[in-house]
């Protein structure tokens, strides 16, 4: 195409060449390179989103095998004491258990006994705080016509054989009118510690399991190579 | 056509050379003998602006889709060890409550008295010339800083016989406080009675009835709970680090 010979109309031509050809780029820079731009820095955003997220996740990651080990230590050791010291119902009773610990310990020292049932109590809380608490106490109320060696006997027996049982209470009188020092009245009483809820143990049990079993599957999830995408 | 020339008509006496030179061109015809032209140029911009244009655009296409793909591959390492972050989270709270659950339990045998050795101790420290009439000990639970404790509380009543009554007296309520046995559980020991025996024959004048209540130290079921640190004491000692 020639340009006109004109030089006015020269001009003009190439003024509206010119018009015509930064339209053009500023619509190619406003609605091609632009909202490309802005999507690169959207996806260098979220890949650095990613990168914090992932790092994130392998601190945690790095911490699971220690965790577990931890974890699997505590819930052996709380169903060893559990499985050992606490007192577990007979036929939805404690003082079934309770009084043949106690006549079996008796026994032992050459003393009678008679046991009475004093309940299930719970520590309490503060006033102002509501703890939730897994371990309430059952109390056994002994009583028996011995002297005070005899007692001390019975009571060290009783408490050698168990760490978590607690003598919360004793009474020694003598008796006026019975001269005799080996039939003084005495008055026990005695707690164990017990599970609020009575099906703790085997909750315990099924937690060790689990805990084994994310083991194998952690151990699973390191040998497999990673995968390529 | 043009005709250049000596200009005008040739006088006869005048004979010499003349050169003419003839344009047979017009003016806009004419080449120009440079290499760079306009047309050139035009020709040559017209191929490698585009090309360097394509190029760009390429170049940039590429890193998009690199891009894109950094993305994809992040994505999908995070969905197969986003469920192991959180798997790892909630084992830590489980050991958190395991470690509670545990605490709680130790804390029936660390708040325990021994209470033979007490009432063996009690046999062991009373001086022969006192007989001792009765024995309770008892158990309460109180509060210390907010953290249950067990608080036990012992009363010994008796009779100490001879002139020397009040020195025996004296005597046990300083080793139920002082001896081996009690010296880091008893808090303190008081007489809270002593008096003479009512209707003593004469020669049991001196005899005396006493109590002595002694109070242990609180044993704690599990220590008590830190005071909680605000934000600022947070922060500061990261700021020293």
């Amino acid at each position: 195409m020639k340009l006109p010979t004109d030089k006015k109309q020269r001009t003009q031509v190439l003024a509206g060449i010119a018009i015509g050809a930064v339209v053009v780029v500023g619509a190619a820079i406003y609605f091609g390179v632009l909202p490309v731009l802005k999507s690169k820095k959207e996806k260098l955003a979220r890949i650095v989103e990613l990168q914090e997220e992932l790092d994130k996740a392998n601190i945690e990651i790095k911490k699971m095998a220690n965790v577990i080990e931890k974890n699997r230590e505590v819930l052996t050791k709380t169903k060893e004491i559990s499985d050992k010291y606490l007192l577990q119902q007979v036929l939805d009773n404690y003082k079934i258990p309770a009084t043949e610990i106690l006549e079996t310990q008796a026994k032992k020292v050459g003393i009678t006994i008679a046991v009475k049932d004093g309940g299930m109590s719970d520590v309490a809380s503060p006033p102002n705080q509501k703890a939730t608490r897994t371990v309430r106490c059952y109390t056994a109320k002994v009583s028996a016509e011995c002297g005070y060696n005899d007692l001390i006997k019975l009571l060290k027996q009783i408490e050698s054989i168990n760490p978590y049982f607690c003598v919360i209470s004793v009474t020694v009188a003598g008796q006026p009118l019975q001269p005799d020092p080996t039939k003084q009245l005495i008055g026990v009483e005695v707690q164990w510690p017990t599970w609020v809820d009575p099906g703790m143990s085997a909750k315990l049990d099924s937690k060790l399991a689990k805990l084994n079993e994310d083991v194998k599957s952690e151990a699973k999830g390191d040998a497999k190579p990673a995968k390529k995408n | 056509m043009a005709v250049f020339g000596g200009g005008g008509s040739v006088p006869g006496n005048i004979r010499g050379n003349m050169n003419l030179r003839v344009e047979l061109i017009l003016e806009e015809e004419k080449r120009s003998a440079s290499v760079i032209t306009f047309k050139s140029v035009t020709r040559i911009a017209v191929i490698v602006v585009p090309l360097i244009l394509a190029l760009v655009i390429a170049a940039f296409a590429y890193s998009m889709w690199q891009l894109n793909s950094n993305v994809t591959i992040l994505e999908g390492k995070l969905a197969t060890d986003k469920p192991r972050k959180e798997k790892s989270v909630e084992l830590q709270s489980q050991l958190g409550a395991n470690q509670q659950v545990l605490a709680e339990l130790e804390g029936w045998q660390k708040s325990r008295l021994n209470v033979s050795e007490q009432i063996l101790g009690v046999q062991q420290e009373t001086p022969d010339k006192i007989q001792l009439s009765s024995l309770v000990l008892s158990q309460e639970i109180r509060f210390t800083n907010g953290a249950p404790a067990r608080v036990f509380g012992m009363s010994l009543k008796g009779k100490a016989v001879g002139a020397a009554a009040q020195t025996h007296v004296v005597k046990l309520q300083s080793q139920l406080r002082n001896a081996p046995v009690f010296v880091n559980v008893m808090e303190n020991t008081r007489v809270t009675d002593f008096r003479s025996v009512e209707g003593a024959p004469e020669a049991n004048k001196n005899d005396r009835l006493f109590q002595i209540n002694c109070a242990y130290k609180a044993l704690l079921f599990s220590p008590p709970e830190a005071p909680r640190k605000t934000k600022k004491e947070k922060e500061e000692p990261k700021a020293e680090e």
